[in-house]
């Protein structure tokens, strides 16, 4: 998302908030900030006011006597299809590739995107909000004429016509019916009354139907059940960062076993690649892959596949980080703050905050406004926590080789004590304390303060590091979180599903913290299950356009870079060419995964991680030889030996697809491919067909694993 | 002082004359204008219409100082302009709001557009008249004479989270028809 949208999206947010007169101070001076010599927020603003008070002033009035009149309006028919299978397709690299693969890439891009919100036509909403000229022809006929110019129902969003069609399906719903509905959500919500520590299927019901209501209050249908091929592979992928295999796909696929779906989870659980997949996810956002922190991340990231493997309980994780001291030798643990500790221990404070207690607290640390000032102190007296803190560098020489080595270890000084200054902003200097969510400590040299702090974060019925870590791990599966961005949460920035967020919160807590728990709820509740496709009865829950998600979808995410990695490791096979260690395989993977990363000199430690450019570059980028012989069809790979195979030309094309994009050809796509494939046969010499075929089928797939749909997860 | 000796006070107390109908009139089609006038400043309706009561009391006071024949909106908005300042000394206190600048700026870009309002409010009873039954439902309820969205979901038994939702996205979808109408009506914007 750009910033624009954001911008655009948080204004939206703060209109409503003031409409409903429920802005708090600080919205209220953010609000100021985004108006402030921004023409185009200005101009939102005073028609957001305006309608405000017209409603206010006339419409119960006014609209009254109209509301009989109110024409059903045809829902457009989906007359997209054919310009976007058109789409021009994505620029190859590789010159030998013949004009066929063109076209069987414009195939492939074009199935996916039909009805897919991410490569559409993209629009801000201020762009869906403007931009309305174009509109108004194609679809007037279908309109009933009316005396004013009317309203084009301009194909991309059509809301009042949505809700016509939406509002078919309760049969007319009259007042006894609204009633009725009402009545189920406040028996719904007496739910909330069983106690925590629900089994797993109290808690999906739990889950199922706090969604399934919110989507009855807007109205919207949810998109269909996602087929099992587009389930699997979604699951693959947040699960343990990697497509399926072709095995693993056909076997799932042809499973007739009700419980499929369940006992998936289960075992992908249990796959070593999950310790692999969110031991890195964390140590990404703990420490980065900033070369300079390669060292802590080293050891932290095996403090984290211990975690993972273990199940850890998250509380327990959060715990040690905090409180861990010594060197990294001494406790892999410490190589989160010693990653962050320098500088006053204020990247320390600002990305504990932001990753365990999911607040936003950095910048109020340096910039500020008026309503800032509890919130400057409330990060300073976290920092406060870290203030006997250091990080002390020892060089000593070894016995045995005699060089000099160096030691960096997290020290708890023995004689600080009292509290943290700063400065506030009118340049005075203020004294933080220990305190964290009201409990301040003992702030004498004999308390460890880390040690305490770290009590404090997991005290209470539902610790605060609970709900930001459910908050987080939704928004990795379903791509947002209850609250955008997730690591702002608070008061400003209220949830989609605030009951649902505490109850999960709760659960997690009551499950002890039970990660693998946690993901097997959201795994295998009803919205998981999903298709991430846009139907024309739910496009209204876009929040790639600033709704607020309401989860009626999977929304689609853009694979990591760790995800395209070991994802077109599996899709060629290449893993089971190697036999290198894991540390091995890692070590290629750092090294490969070391040119996307970023990072920005700022004293938050932040860093970002951009993939850009096309799979073709990364392929090449990926050990060269390596992977060139990977889709060789002379090499013994998934692709060689299938090339070889015995197998008809159909099944191979199957196979090719099955393997980069975990579904099978369209019948479209199998013409197009074969028509091709033969083509190519034909116009070679004799001789060499046989290798113009292989060359055909190499290019195919690499018109697969080049498509967009490739590097998306859906 | 002797209370017959000030001019100012008797002549307001025996010469009391009526505002013609032509300025009952003026006075009459402008409170909507005034009360958006007002509302683009303060957001909150109910606390925009005490102040549009304060402006009238004003306006009925001072009605002879207005000149017949010029702008009795413009005039009203600079009256409705100064309730809003006197009413945000009070109330700055207690709740954040924009600052003086800020204020002055949107109150003058609001007042500039007040005369495409009309055409607004019609493209908006166009529009109102598209949405379903159950949202023009919530509009007409959450709209009532003293109701918010709170009393709102009160009212209905939804959760208010949800109504807070749906009222957001029933207001997006109005704008976003208002901006369509507009739009066929003025190809220039």
């Amino acid at each position: 998302m750009s910033t624009a949208q954001n911008r655009q999206t948080e204004l939206l947010k703060l209109l409503e908030a003031a409409c409903e007169d429920r802005l708090s101070g600080e919205q209220s001076v953010r609000l100021e900030e985004l108006l402030t010599g921004n023409d185009s927020a200005r101009k939102l603003y005073r028609e957001y006011m305006l309608l405000h008070g017209l409603l206010y002033w006339d419409t119960a009035v006014s609209s009254e006597s109209t509301a009989e009149l109110g024409e059903p309006v045809k829902l457009a028919s989906s007359q997209t299809l054919s310009t976007r299978e058109l789409s021009t397709p994505r620029r190859l690299k590789k010159v030998s590739w013949t004009v066929g693969v063109v076209a069987v890439m414009a195939l492939i891009v074009g199935v996916l995107l039909t009805g897919d919100p991410v490569n559409g036509p993209q629009s801000s909403p201020s762009e869906t909000l403007a931009n309305t000229e174009q509109s108004s022809t194609d679809q007037s006929s279908e309109v009933p004429s009316d005396k004013t110019p009317v309203a084009s129902n301009n194909g991309t969003r059509k809301p009042a016509e949505i809700r016509a069609v939406v509002g078919l399906e309760p049969q007319k719903s009259n007042t006894t019916e609204q009633s009725d509905n009402s009545t189920t959500v406040a028996e719904n919500s007496s739910d909330k009354t069983i106690s925590v520590g629900a089994s797993d299927t109290t808690i999906l019901s739990l889950v199922n139907t706090e969604l399934r209501s919110s989507w009855d209050a807007n109205q919207i249908v949810p998109s269909p059940q996602a087929d099992d091929a587009e389930w699997l592979r979604r699951v693959h992928l947040d699960l343990i960062g990697q497509i399926p295999t072709v095995d693993e796909a056909s076997r799932f696929l042809a499973s007739k076993d009700s419980r499929k779906r369940e006992k998936l989870v289960e075992t992908l659980l249990q796959r070593s690649e999950y310790i692999t997949n969110w031991s890195t996810i964390w140590a990404n956002l703990m420490v980065g892959r900033t070369p300079d922190r390669a060292e802590y991340r080293e050891a932290l990231t095996k403090f984290l596949r211990d975690s993972f493997r273990e199940n850890r309980p998250w509380d327990k994780i959060v715990t040690s980080v905090i409180s861990a001291e010594g060197s990294t030798q001494d406790n892999l643990a410490s190589g989160f703050l010693l990653a962050h500790v320098s500088n006053q221990a204020v990247p320390a404070t600002a990305i504990a905050s932001r990753l365990f207690l999911g607040t936003n607290v950095q910048c109020t640390q340096c910039h500020d406004h008026p309503f800032n000032d509890s919130k400057q102190n409330q990060f300073w007296e976290l920092n406060s926590f870290f203030k006997q803190t250091e990080k002390v560098v020892e060089r000593h020489r070894d016995p045995t080789t005699g060089n000099m080595l160096q030691t960096v270890s997290l020290v708890t000084k023995p004689d600080a004590d009292g509290p943290t200054f700063f400065e506030n902003r009118q340049g005075r200097v203020q004294p933080a304390f220990p305190i964290y969510n009201g409990v301040k400590i003992n702030d004498d040299a004999s308390t460890n303060r880390r040690e305490e702090l770290a009590k404090l974060l997991s005290a209470g019925e539902k610790p605060q590091i609970a709900e930001a870590f459910v908050n987080r791990t939704w928004k990795h599966f379903f791509g947002f979180g209850f609250t955008n961005p997730v690591d702002d949460m608070g008061p400003h920035n209220p949830a989609s599903h605030p009951e649902l967020l505490d109850r999960l919160a709760r659960e997690f807590v009551a499950s002890g913290y039970d990660q693998k728990r946690l993901m097997k709820w959201i795994c295998l509740s009803d919205a998981y299950g999903r298709t991430s496709r846009l139907t024309d009865v739910n496009d209204i829950d876009n929040p790639e356009l600033g709704e607020i998600p309401l989860f009626s979808r999977v929304y689609v995410k853009t694979m990591s870079v760790e995800q395209v990695y070991n994802s077109l490791l599996v899709a060629t096979g290449v893993l089971e060419m190697q036999n290198g260690s894991w540390e091995a395989v890692e070590e290629q993977r750092n090294q490969w995964l070391q040119q996307f990363i970023h990072a920005y000199e700022t004293e938050e430690n932040n860093e970002d991680t951009h993939f850009s450019g096309t799979i073709a570059q990364a392929l090449m980028l990926m050990n060269g030889d390596l992977m060139e012989e990977a889709i060789s069809y002379k090499s013994p790979t998934f692709f060689g030996n299938l090339i070889a195979s015995n197998t008809s030309d159909q099944e191979k094309i199957r196979q090719l697809a099955l393997s980069a994009l975990t579904r099978y050809p369209t019948d479209r796509e199998m013409t197009m491919i074969r028509k091709m494939v033969s083509q190519n046969v034909a116009n070679s010499r004799n001789g060499q067909q046989r290798e113009r075929y292989a060359q055909s089928l190499q290019d195919i797939f690499w018109a697969y694993l080049n498509s967009s749909e490739f590097v998306l997860v859906h | 002082m002797n209370d017959a000796l000030n001019p100012k006070h008797h002549s307001g107390e025996s010469s009391a004359t009526i505002p013609d109908a032509e300025f009952i009139k003026e006075f009459t089609r402008q409170q909507r204008p005034v009360f958006l006038f007002i509302l683009s400043q303060i957001s909150n309706p109910v606390e925009a219409e005490e102040i549009l009561q304060e402006t009238n009391l004003v306006i009925w006071n001072k009605f002879e100082q207005f000149e017949p024949g010029t702008n009795f909106k413009a005039w009203a908005c600079q009256i409705a302009r100064y309730e809003v300042l006197k009413w945000l000394d009070r109330k700055r206190r207690d709740k954040h709001y924009f600052s003086d600048d800020l204020m002055q700026q949107i109150a003058e870009e609001t007042l500039d557009e007040s005369i495409e309002w009309e055409l607004r409010r019609e493209a908006l009873t166009h529009c109102l008249q598209k949405l379903n039954p159950e949202d023009l439902e919530l509009v007409q309820l959450r709209y009532a004479p003293g109701q918010s969205g709170k009393g709102a979901a009160e009212s209905i038994g939804r959760p208010i989270n949800s109504v807070y939702q749906s009222l957001g996205r029933i207001r997006r979808a109005l704008m976003e028809c208002i901006r369509r109408e507009m739009s066929t009506l003025e190809p220039g914007t």
